[in-house]
Order: structure tokens, then C-alpha cells, then sequence
């Protein structure tokens, strides 16, 4: 399609397009170009967005799929082309690695769910009170592994909070469990939660997280490993953004699947900060 | 929701707070979902188009500003760009028909809630489409719905680009005049 400039008198006539998103980028181009000349204009251009707003907003609404909320989650958690946000679960060595069994991992999981979110559309009539009871996320886990699930507790470390408490649901032949939290104290505002999966010698980064006004949130964990392979998850308060490593000591914490071999006590245990 | 609240849960999603994006979800991915389908006319592509949209929101949410706007405007802006990218990807194989603004809804699809104030707004702004000029009107629903460029609307419609851009000006002039006299007139109902 040609370009073409346009006359003031044409840009000043496309404006009520722009403030509607209606204009092809090299009108968009261009009123914006004539806008940064004559900011007199804005205004008009916001009257037009305010239609805008309101035309978008106000459609009968359609609820979407169940599923829909489980697999924006599983996408956030796909690695991105700018992850300066993710932490590092490894010496960079092994990370490679781990890494590739994730994404394995991660379309494994994905397979699974799309084959569950086709049994869903059977089973929904079955559970619909269960699903007015949960979120999208256990609702997740539990169509991906319904007969197997096993929950933990996490305790609290402090004696005198007995209140404070977590659960994990999770299947230990997948790489993906579901945390729950209760009465977790409030943070500031350049804090959150943290959570940290313990493997013999080796911790994993699980996520971070924060809490509403009751201390509670949910959190699906994508883990490397399948959920038999760990043996301690613990949570921890650390800097916005998460740490590299534990800075502070458990809030809570659970024993997971623990070997025989294992002792009482985590190798690696988050108390190590 | 307000804008405090707003701003809460955005800066707990540009931490990267999974729980924040799942409110956030709860809250407006009934209305995204149902733009995307009222602009992708497809139950897939408009999951897709969702999808895409809570993605972005999770990578992008710094670009949120709540000085220049409520973040359902923001969210819903970018379902539109979202969806109308997809549909022109489609390359538009065979011209859409032009779907007339109540007849999105689904059989067995939620109503939306009457007594919400953005529901009036938008019935109100919807009757007041009806009151335009046909040929206005077409291409409002074709630029605005479907995505389609003035030069696309000539080339569908057979008609000089000029008169496309024309009739699109007239038409949303018209339309936002219609609606500030609503709104600053206290005697008109607010309810159609």
C-alpha cells in the first residue's frame, strides 16, 4: 500500500479514527506526528478514546472456557525472550540441562492438559459444585491427576503462630503441584514470598508469590522434576523479585517424599540462608 | 474496581506475582474473552487472542499507566489490537459479514449483570449507533469490530477512499455528539 503525507486538513479529519484504534500505521504515524506539533488536539483525541473505552467494555458477556485460566498460567511460565526476571535454579552448568527437561516438561504437561481439558467438557456437569469451590488452578491439577493426589502441610516454624499454614496438592508422578496459603503475615511492599523445593543437596527456586488481606494466596508450581523427587518445600520472606538463595528463615515449611535414606532433617535446607 | 486496587494488582504482576494475574483474570477475562469473540467470530482464535492478551499484560504490565486511563481500558485495547492482528493474519479469506452489536451473546451465554454501569453505557452507546446513517454505521462496525483500514472498507465497498474516510469521520462525530447530549442531560433515561 503506498504512503502518502498528508495535509494538515486530512490529519486533523483522521483524528476521530485515531482516538477509536481505527488507523493504519502510517496514518497512526502520522497523527501522531502532527499530535507531538499541536498538543491542543489530545484533547479531542481523548473525547474519542472515552467512546472508545466504552464501546469496547460493554459487550454482552461470554464466559470463556474453564481451562482458559490454566493455560494462560502455563504460558507465563514458558521461558521468555527477556528473562531478567527468572532466577537461576542451578549452577550454570546444570542449568542447561534442567532447563531442557523443563520445557519437556512444560510440553508434557501441556499434552496432558489438553487431553484433560477435552474430559473436562464431560466431567463438568459432574463437578460443578467442586468448581464453585476452587480456583482455575486446583481445578487444574485436579483434572490432570485426580486419582493420585496427595496434599502436605506445611506447618509453621513459628510456635507462637500456630494460625499460619500452607497445603500443597500434588501427584508425585508430575512436575506440577498447587500451593495454598493461610494466614501468612502482610509484607511491605518490596517484598514477597518465595518458595523453595529442596532435592537432596540441591534447592530449586519455585516461585514467588504474595498474599491478600487473609494471608492467603495460590500458586501452581511447574517443577523440574516430578514432585516424587523432592524431598522439603519451605517458604521463605525475600527482596521483590525473589533471591537467588533463601536470605531469611522459613515462615513454613513440610517434608515431602523423603527417602529412607534421608535424615530427619533437609541437606539443603532453606534454614541455611 | 478501583483505580487504587487497579494499581495494586499491577505492580504485584510486574513482580511477577502469579496469584495477581489469576485476580486479575477473575475479574476481566470474561470481558476480554468476549470482545476477542465479538471481533474473531470463533471460539478458538478468540482463546487464542485471550491468551495472547494475558500474556502480554504479565510481560508488559510496566507499560500501564493509571494516569492515562482505567486498566480495563488498557486490557481491552490491547485484546482489540490482539484480535484485529490475528484476524488480518487470517488474510481475510472471505469478507466478514457485518454482525449486528446484540447478537454476540451465545445461546446459554451469561448476561451481563444490568445493574453494572458500564453495561448501561455500553446498551446506551449501542442504541445510539442505531441512529446513525447506514452507510456510517457499516463502516464504523467494519473499522472499529473487525479491524478493517479505510483503504480495505474502499477496496470491499467499492468506494473512493475519500468517501470511506468521510463517512467514518461524520459517523464517529456524530456518535460522540449523541453521547456527550446523553450524558449531560439529566432527564434521559439511563436505561434502554
Amino acid at each position: 500500500m503506498k504512503n502518502q503525507e498528508y495535509s494538515q486538513k486530512e490529519i486533523e479529519a483522521l483524528i476521530p479514527a485515531y482516538g477509536m484504534g481505527m488507523t493504519d500505521a502510517d496514518e497512526t504515524r502520522q497523527v501522531e506526528a502532527f499530535l507531538r506539533d499541536n498538543p491542543v488536539w489530545q484533547q479531542e483525541v481523548e473525547s474519542y478514546r472515552e467512546l472508545e473505552s466504552n464501546l469496547l467494555g460493554d459487550l454482552p458477556q461470554i464466559d470463556p472456557p474453564a481451562y482458559l485460566l490454566g493455560q494462560i498460567l502455563q504460558n507465563i511460565t514458558e521461558p521468555t525472550p527477556e528473562p531478567q526476571k527468572e532466577i537461576p535454579l542451578k549452577p550454570p552448568p546444570i542449568i542447561s540441562a534442567r532447563n531442557r527437561w523443563f520445557l519437556a516438561a512444560v510440553a508434557g504437561l501441556i499434552s496432558i492438559l489438553g487431553f484433560m481439558a477435552l474430559l473436562y467438557t464431560d466431567l463438568r456437569e459432574q463437578h460443578a459444585s467442586l468448581s464453585m469451590q476452587s480456583t482455575a488452578q486446583v481445578a487444574l491439577l485436579q483434572r490432570a491427576s485426580r486419582d493420585e493426589l496427595i496434599s502436605f502441610r506445611l506447618e509453621s516454624t513459628d510456635v507462637q503462630d500456630e494460625g499460619r499454614g500452607g497445603v500443597i496438592l500434588c501427584n508425585p508422578d508430575e512436575r506440577v503441584g498447587v500451593l495454598r496459603t493461610w494466614r501468612f503475615p502482610p509484607l511491605e511492599a518490596d517484598q514477597v514470598y518465595q518458595v523453595w523445593l529442596l532435592q537432596g543437596e540441591e534447592r530449586f527456586n519455585g516461585g514467588i508469590f504474595q498474599v491478600d488481606a487473609d494471608g492467603r494466596s495460590e500458586l501452581i508450581l511447574y517443577t523440574p522434576d516430578v514432585m516424587g523427587e523432592y524431598n522439603y518445600i519451605g517458604i521463605t520472606v525475600e527482596p521483590a523479585g525473589g533471591s537467588h538463595a533463601p536470605t531469611s528463615n522459613p515462615v513454613v515449611r513440610a517434608a515431602l517424599y523423603v527417602s529412607e535414606e534421608a535424615t530427619d532433617e533437609p541437606q539443603a535446607n532453606v534454614d541455611d540462608a | 474496581m478501583g483505580l487504587t486496587e487497579d494499581s495494586q494488582l499491577i505492580q504485584r504482576i510486574i513482580e511477577q506475582d502469579q496469584t495477581a494475574l489469576t485476580l486479575l483474570y477473575e475479574r476481566y477475562g470474561k470481558a476480554v474473552y468476549s470482545l476477542a469473540y465479538r471481533i474473531l467470530q470463533n471460539k478458538t482464535m478468540a482463546e487464542e487472542a485471550t491468551q495472547d492478551t494475558f500474556l502480554k499484560v504479565w510481560r508488559q504490565s510496566i507499560r500501564w499507566d493509571s494516569n492515562r486511563g482505567q486498566l480495563s481500558s488498557w486490557l481491552l485495547t490491547i485484546t482489540r489490537n490482539t484480535a484485529i492482528d490475528r484476524l488480518r493474519a487470517e488474510k481475510r479469506q472471505t469478507p466478514p459479514e457485518s454482525t449486528p452489536l446484540d447478537s454476540i451473546a451465545e445461546p446459554g451465554s451469561d448476561a451481563s449483570d444490568p445493574s453494572n454501569r458500564h453495561y448501561l453505557n455500553g446498551r446506551i452507546l449501542r442504541d445510539l449507533l442505531t441512529q446513525i446513517p447506514e452507510e456510517q454505521r457499516q463502516l464504523i462496525e467494519l473499522g472499529f469490530f473487525q479491524g478493517y483500514t479505510h483503504q480495505e472498507m474502499s477496496d470491499l465497498l467499492d468506494l473512493p477512499l475519500g468517501t470511506v474516510k468521510t463517512r467514518v469521520r461524520l459517523g464517529l462525530q456524530k456518535l460522540r455528539t449523541l453521547w456527550y447530549e446523553i450524558n449531560t442531560n439529566p432527564e434521559t433515561p439511563q436505561e434502554t
